[in-house]
C-alpha cells in the first residue's frame, strides 16, 4: 500500500462523509435528524481541507460550523419545533427541482472533469524551508529558478499577515458585517 | 514493502502506542480522580472518606467500575434510540481526543530510531485551535443526551449545559488569545518552550489566567457551575435516563475533561512540564506535569467543597456581562502592551 | 504528480452544491432551507481551497525589504476567500435563525408555505 493509496483512501472517506451527510440533510424526515446529518457533512468537509493541506481552515470549519452554526440550528429546533416529524417535509417542487438540477450536476461535472485547469506541476505545495525543484521551475518559466527558497512561513501567521495587509478591506468589511449581524439578530429575535 | 515507507510506519506505530498509553492513563486518571475527589472532600468535611476497599480505599474505583459494569442497562421506551446510544459515545470520544495535543515532556532521544520522540501524541501549528474545536463537540454529547431522553428534566439539563458551554467558550477562547499573542504560536509545545525560556505566562497574563480558570470550571459543568445536573431542580440533568455503562461514559467524559483543562492550564499558564531554572530528564518532565495536573484537580475539588451553586440566570449574566468584557479588555491590553514592548517603551 | 487529481475535489463540490440547492428548493421548513444554503456555501469553499492548492496564483514575485530576492511566497487568496465565506455564513446563520424564531413566535410554525402574510 503506497502513500498515494492511503491519501486517496482518506479523501474517499471524507468525500463520502460530506456527500452522505448532505444526502442525509435533504432526505431526513425530521429537521432534528437533518441537523445531525449536517454536522457529519461539515466534518467531512473539514477532512477535505486537511487533505488539501489547509489545516487551519479545517479547524476553523469545525470551530465555526460544527461548534457554532450547527449548535445554533439545533437550539433553534429544540426550542421551537415539536419533536414529531412532518409527514410531508417537502413542498410540491421535488419533481421540478430534480428536472432543473440534473442538467446542473451534469454540467458541473463535465466542466470540472474536462476543463483544462492550469494545475501546477508541483501540486503539492512546498512546505517552508524547501526550495524550488526543476519541475516547478519549468512550470513557471521566468517566475522561479531552481533552488529558490519557497516562503510559506508558518501558515497561520502568514494567513494572518495577508489578512491584515493585502486583504485588509475584506477583513474589515467582514468585521462590520459580523457586528451588524450580531446586533440585527438580537433586535429581530427579541420580543 | 516500499523501503522508504519504513519511517512512516515507525511514526504510525509510535502514534498508536502513544495513543494507547494516553487512553490508558486517562482512564486510570479518571478512576483515581473519583477516589481523590471523595477523599479530599471527606477530609474537608472532617470525615475519613472511602477506606474499606483496599488500603485507604484505593480499590474503590475498581469496585465502582465492576458495579457499573454489571448494572442493568435500562432503555426507556420513549427515547430516540439511535441518538440515545450515540450521545455518551460522542461525549467520551471528544474528551479523549482533546488530550491528543497536550505535551507532557520535551522531545527525547529514543534507542529504536534516529531523531527525537515527541512526548505527546501530536503537535502541529494549530494545536490549540484543534483543542478548542474538538471540545466544541462536547456540547453535542450533552445536548443530544438531553434531547433523546425525551424527559423534561433531561431536556432542560441538556439545553442548560449547551447554552452554558457556548457562552463560556467565548470567554475561554479570548482568555487564551493573550497567551497566543505573546508567544506568537498556536502550538502548545512552543508555548511551553517559550515559558521555559522566558517566564511563566501566569505572571504576564494574570487576568487571562483567572478568566481561564473560571471558564474551565463552567466548561466542564463542575460546581459551582453545575446547573445542568443540579439535583434539587433537575434530578440529574441530561443523564437522568442513563444507567450502567452509558452513565459511566458520561461520568468518565466529565472527569477526563477536567484532567484536560488542568493539563491545558498547566501548558498555557504554568510552564507546562517545566520547572523554572531546572532541566529535567523525560521522567522528571512527566512527574512535574502530573504534579501540576493533580494540583489543578485539587483546586477543582476544593472549589466544589467550598462554593454553593449559582442560580442559572446569575451564571449566564456572569458569563456574558462580566467575563466576556473582561476577556476582551485583556486582549486589548495585551495587544497594547505588546506593541509598546516591541517598540522599546519598556527599555 | 498530484496524489489526488483536482477534478475529484470539483466533483465532490459539485455534488455538495447540487444537494444543497435541492434541499433549499424542496424543503418546506425554513431551517432546512437554511441548512441547504450552508451546504452550498461549503461546496463553494471546497472549490476555493482546491483551486488555491492546485491552480492558485502561487508564485508571486516576493517584493519587500524583509525578504531576500529570489524567494517566493505562496498566495493565500483561496484560503482568505474561504475564511471570509465562513465568517459570512456564521453571520447569515445568526440572522436567519433569529428571523425564523421571530416568525415562529407569530405563526407557531417553521413552514415557509404558511408565511404568506403579503397575500393579505
Amino acid at each position: 500500500m503506497s502513500q498515494q493509496t492511503v491519501v486517496q483512501l482518506v479523501f474517499g472517506v471524507m468525500a463520502a462523509l460530506s456527500l452522505g451527510g448532505a444526502m442525509g440533510v435533504v432526505m431526513a424526515r425530521t429537521v432534528f435528524v437533518s441537523a445531525l446529518w449536517l454536522i457529519l457533512s461539515f466534518v467531512g468537509v473539514a477532512g477535505l481541507y486537511i487533505t488539501l493541506g489547509a489545516g487551519f481552515l479545517a479547524v476553523i470549519q469545525v470551530l465555526v460550523y460544527v461548534g457554532a452554526i450547527s449548535v445554533l440550528i439545533l437550539f433553534a429546533i429544540m426550542l421551537t419545533e415539536d419533536v414529531m416529524g412532518d409527514e410531508h417535509p417537502n413542498n410540491g417542487q421535488v419533481g421540478l427541482a430534480i428536472i432543473l438540477l440534473t442538467p446542473l450536476i451534469f454540467l458541473l461535472g463535465k466542466w470540472g472533469f474536462t476543463a483544462n485547469w492550469p494545475v501546477k506541476a508541483a501540486a503539492i505545495l512546498p512546505r517552508s524551508g524547501l526550495s524550488v525543484d526543476a519541475a516547478t521551475a519549468a512550470a513557471l518559466p521566468g517566475a522561479l529558478k531552481t533552488g529558490d527558497a519557497f516562503l510559506v512561513p508558518d501558515s497561520v501567521a502568514y494567513l494572518g499577515r495577508v489578512l491584515m495587509t493585502e486583504h485588509f478591506l475584506a477583513f474589515e468589511v467582514v468585521s462590520v458585517v459580523l457586528l451588524v449581524a450580531l446586533v440585527g439578530a438580537i433586535v429581530i429575535a427579541r420580543d | 514493502m516500499n523501503p522508504d515507507l519504513t519511517p512512516t510506519i515507525w511514526i504510525l506505530l509510535e502514534a498508536v502506542v502513544k495513543g494507547a498509553i494516553v487512553i490508558g492513563a486517562l482512564l486510570t486518571g479518571f478512576a483515581y480522580s473519583t477516589w481523590f475527589e471523595r477523599k479530599v472532600i471527606a477530609r474537608m468535611q472532617v470525615r475519613l472518606g472511602p477506606n474499606k476497599a483496599g488500603p485507604a480505599g484505593l480499590l474503590l474505583p475498581a469496585a465502582d467500575g465492576l458495579k457499573l459494569f454489571f448494572k442493568e442497562n435500562i432503555i426507556p421506551r420513549a427515547v430516540d434510540k439511535g441518538i440515545f446510544f450515540l450521545a455518551p459515545l460522542i461525549s467520551m470520544t471528544v474528551a479523549v481526543l482533546a488530550f491528543a495535543v497536550i505535551p507532557v515532556g520535551d522531545p527525547t532521544e529514543v534507542p529504536w530510531r534516529e531523531g527525537l520522540l515527541q512526548l505527546g501524541i501530536a503537535d502541529f501549528d494549530v494545536a490549540l485551535l484543534y483543542l478548542l474545536g474538538v471540545t466544541s463537540f462536547a456540547v453535542y454529547g450533552i445536548a443530544l443526551a438531553g434531547w433523546a431522553s425525551n424527559n423534561k428534566f433531561a431536556l432542560i439539563g441538556g439545553l442548560r449545559a449547551g447554552a452554558q458551554m457556548i457562552s463560556y467558550e467565548l470567554a475561554m477562547g479570548l482568555s487564551i488569545l493573550g497567551v497566543v499573542m505573546i508567544v506568537g504560536s498556536l502550538s502548545l509545545h512552543e508555548i511551553v518552550v517559550w515559558q521555559k525560556a522566558h517566564v511563566w505566562l501566569v505572571l504576564l497574563q494574570p487576568l487571562g489566567f483567572v478568566i481561564y480558570v473560571i471558564t474551565a470550571i463552567a466548561e466542564t459543568n463542575r460546581a459551582p457551575f453545575d446547573m445542568p445536573e443540579a439535583e434539587q431542580e433537575l434530578i440529574a440533568g441530561y443523564h437522568t435516563e442513563y444507567t450502567g455503562m452509558r452513565f459511566a461514559l458520561f461520568f468518565q467524559a466529565e472527569y477526563i475533561a477536567m484532567l484536560t483543562v488542568c493539563a491545558l492550564a498547566a501548558a498555557l499558564f504554568l510552564g507546562g512540564y517545566s520547572l523554572p531554572g531546572v532541566e529535567l530528564p523525560w521522567f522528571g518532565d512527566l512527574a512535574v506535569f502530573l504534579g501540576k495536573v493533580i494540583a489543578g484537580m485539587f483546586v477543582f475539588v476544593w472549589i466544589r467543597a467550598t462554593m454553593p451553586r449559582l442560580r442559572y440566570d446569575q451564571l449566564m449574566d456572569f458569563g456574558w456581562k462580566v467575563l466576556l468584557p473582561l476577556s476582551i479588555i485583556n486582549v486589548v491590553a495585551t495587544a497594547v502592551g505588546l506593541a509598546l514592548y516591541q517598540n522599546g517603551v519598556f527599555g | 504528480m498530484a496524489m489526488i487529481p483536482l477534478w475529484w475535489y470539483l466533483m465532490v463540490a459539485a455534488g455538495l452544491f447540487t444537494i444543497g440547492l435541492y434541499g433549499a428548493l424542496v424543503r418546506k421548513n425554513a431551517v432546512s432551507v437554511l441548512m441547504g444554503i450552508e451546504l452550498m456555501l461549503n461546496a463553494v469553499n471546497v472549490n476555493a481551497v482546491a483551486f488555491w492548492r492546485y491552480v492558485s496564483p502561487t508564485a508571486k514575485a516576493a517584493a519587500g525589504a524583509d525578504r531576500p530576492v529570489g524567494d517566493f511566497v505562496v498566495g493565500m487568496d483561496g484560503q482568505v476567500f474561504a475564511v471570509v465565506v465562513i465568517a459570512l455564513a456564521a453571520a447569515e446563520a445568526a440572522v436567519g435563525l433569529a428571523m425564523v424564531i421571530a416568525l415562529y413566535r407569530s405563526r407557531r410554525s417553521f413552514n415557509l408555505p404558511q408565511m404568506d402574510q403579503l397575500q393579505g
